[in-house]
């Protein structure tokens, strides 16, 4: 277990490609780290970097006290899985779960309890005398697994080590890692795109896009206070909605859509501070309602053009003039059907607002 | 007009009629030799199929010279397996390593490097002959093993073979031995090398052959017999005064020949892979 700090990290690769910037990041002992973002936002360069196996172009790296900017990455005490489990096709479960052992001089009779131990708890035990390429794809990835557990490193470093496996098999190790962290305690630093796995796993999530963090926080803080547009539209599935509007004070304050006007709490003096009367709304599609267009308290009536029933809740879709709309309900109302209209209601202590350029949440 | 079948048949036979003639040309000289050496001297060159089988001409090859326990024939044999050897090994091991290095790792100059191995690949051995034999005046290796296999001890054709193989390498692999605490040259010799098993042994054997079969360059730097290679033992056995014992030359070219036969029966699909991989080589 080690505390990691990252201090005012920069890395651009040779081909003057600028993979992270201003990249400050304090991982707490322990901790399991989600980093997540869209492809090519350097994560897995981030994770490099924490590895070692690449040189950083500035700032500061350190892993528990020490600052390891030149320390090799045999020594930086880490151990690393990989997205295409990189197994030494040559060599046995066994000796793939022995070799950094081995390196490392560590006695005979030692690497065989460890790699036993380890081969126990991940119930491999059986596929010690085999090649990797006789393994399948949850089997390479136990083995994968196995071979950082038995470096007892004090620290894992995760490169979407799930995204080449099938839905159920990713559901079962999603499980068995996070069991995994909750026995060895391992400081944990974990790249995923996917999301299920970010909001499900970490104790804290890192929001990256285009080299840059754009939140660091809580599942939950992430989910239901997203800092800016990106993080609002990158956290949950469907993406939010997001509705050009424009805000009037006169007579008093509201958000105006060209099929809806919604109240707006906020004080005059706020309105001001934000300077722009465009801002982009957003709403969660669980953040709605439907209704029978004709109820009294729906805020905007729209033509459905799709419903996706998924058994316990439906997507509902939604067309409006200059876009469409996204509804995720459990109760589906009567009078709902493909080509009718149906009534939204939105709940409205879940409103998202962000300017209308920078992007950044308009908190109130 | 033909039919379908028939002109397919046609095109087959016209194909398998040039084959076999090719074949023919390329065969006849060996076959021609493996009888010959074992024919009686008078019939050597006026028939074909011997009238009996003879050893003679083997039994002289390895007794001739002999002073004592050791024949020179032995001898080369053991002059050329030592400098085979030494050179497949060097060019496997400064191969792996220069390919490794050129394919993977980053470094000033790496291009002009990589640039300057193709380039040189592009000249005749020839060129280099009278720079190279001045040189091993100098070093004062002429007659010696050295003076030898130095020249070849490393190869523009095996480093860029094993450079190309490397970097089909998936870097995550390289990534993981760093991690598990390899050195760079660790990472060639156990992880890259045992990956690349067919291009090693193609490089090996390809380098064995061309070891064996050398000749202009042993008879340069060689006058003593103690240390002369078979090719160049045989090429004198076409001079002088044995120049009129056929059977002597026939029967030692077709023992120079049998370690590449043995070599092509234990490693064939690797001489085809090697053919395919790079070009004609060897
Ligand atoms: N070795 C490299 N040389 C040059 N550019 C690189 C190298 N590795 C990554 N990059 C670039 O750096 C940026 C960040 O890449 P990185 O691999 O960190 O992204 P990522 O977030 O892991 O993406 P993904 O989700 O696709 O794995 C990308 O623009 C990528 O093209
Ligand atoms: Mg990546």
């Amino acid at each position: 277990m080690a505390a990691i700090r990252l201090k005012n990290v920069h890395k651009t690769y040779p081909n003057n490609v600028l993979a992270v910037s201003s990249f400050n990041l304090d991982i707490n002992e322990g901790e399991f780290l989600i980093l997540v973002g869209p492809s090519g936002c350097g994560k897995s360069t981030i994770l490099r970097l924490i590895a070692g196996l690449e040189e950083l172009t500035d700032g500061m790296i350190y892993i528990g006290d020490q600052l390891v900017n030149d320390v090799v990455p045999k020594d930086r005490n880490i151990a690393m899985v990989f997205q295409n489990y990189a197994l030494y096709p040559h060599m046995s479960v066994y000796q793939n779960m022995a070799f950094g052992l081995e390196m490392r001089k560590v006695p005979k009779t030692d690497i065989g309890d460890r790699v036993h131990e380890a081969a126990d708890m991940l119930q491999i035990i059986d596929l010690l005398d085999r090649k990797p390429k006789e393994l399948s794809g949850g089997q390479q990835q136990r083995v994968a697994l196995g071979r950082a557990i038995v470096q007892k490193p004090a620290v894992f470093l995760f490169d979407e080590p799930l995204s080449n496996l099938d839905a159920k098999l990713r559901v079962q190790m999603r499980a068995q890692i996070k069991t995994l962290h909750a026995l060895l305690k391992t400081t944990i630093v974990y790249v995923t795109h996917d999301q299920v796995e970010a909001m499900t796993m970490g104790d804290r999530i890192v929001i990256m896009h285009e080299g840059l963090i754009q939140q660091i926080g809580t599942p939950l803080e992430i989910y239901h206070q997203p800092r800016n547009r990106f993080v609002g539209e990158f956290i949950g599935s469907p993406p939010m909605n997001i509705l050009p509007v424009t805000i009037t004070t006169d007579p008093k304050p509201e958000l105006r859509h060209p099929d809806f006007v919604l109240p707006l709490a906020q004080t005059s003096a706020w309105l001001e501070s934000i300077g722009s009367r465009q801002v982009n709304l957003g709403i969660r599609p669980e953040d709605v309602t439907l209704a029978d267009p004709h109820s009294a308290d729906i805020h905007a009536t729209w033509p459905v053009v799709l419903i996706e029933s998924m058994g316990h809740e439906s997507l509902v879709y939604l067309k409006l003039a200059d876009g469409d709309f996204v509804a995720k309900v459990n109760d589906l109302p009567g009078s709902l059907k493909e080509g009718a209209d149906i009534g939204v209601r939105f709940q409205l202590d879940r409103l998202h607002l962000f300017h209308w350029e920078s992007g950044e949440v308009l908190a109130p | 007009m033909l039919n379908r079948s028939q002109s397919k048949f046609l095109s087959l036979t016209a194909t398998y009629a040039l084959l076999a003639t090719g074949l023919i040309f390329i065969i006849f000289p060996y076959i021609w030799m493996v009888l010959a050496s074992l024919k009686p001297s008078a019939e050597i060159y006026n028939r074909l199929i011997p009238t009996r089988i003879t050893l003679e001409h083997y039994r002289m090859v390895f007794s001739l010279g002999s002073t004592g326990s050791t024949s020179p024939f032995v001898r080369a044999i053991f002059n050329s397996l030592v400098v085979s050897s030494i050179t497949t090994l060097s060019v496997v091991f400064f191969g792996a390593i220069t390919g490794y290095a050129l394919a993977r790792l980053r470094f000033k100059g790496q291009n002009l490097l990589k640039n300057f191995i193709l380039f040189q690949m592009l000249f005749p051995i020839v060129l280099f002959l009278i720079p190279r034999f001045l040189l091993m005046i100098r070093l004062g290796w002429i007659n010696t093993y050295q003076g030898m296999f130095s020249p070849f001890m490393m190869s523009a054709w095996g480093t860029f073979l094993f450079m190309q193989f490397f970097k089909t390498v998936p870097q995550s692999l390289i990534d993981a031995a760093r991690l598990d605490g390899c050195s760079e040259l660790r990472i060639v010799f156990r992880i890259m090398l045992p990956l690349s098993k067919s291009v090693t042994i193609i490089v090996a054997i390809f380098t064995f052959m061309s070891m064996w079969d050398e000749f202009l360059w042993y008879l340069i730097v060689t006058k003593d017999y103690n240390l002369m290679p078979l090719s160049v033992l045989l090429g004198l056995y076409t001079r002088g005064e044995y120049s009129s014992y056929p059977g002597i030359q026939v029967a030692g070219a077709t023992l120079l020949t049998l370690p590449i036969l043995a070599l092509f029966y234990f490693f064939r699909e690797y001489f085809t892979k090697g053919i395919t991989m790079t070009g004609v080589k060897g």
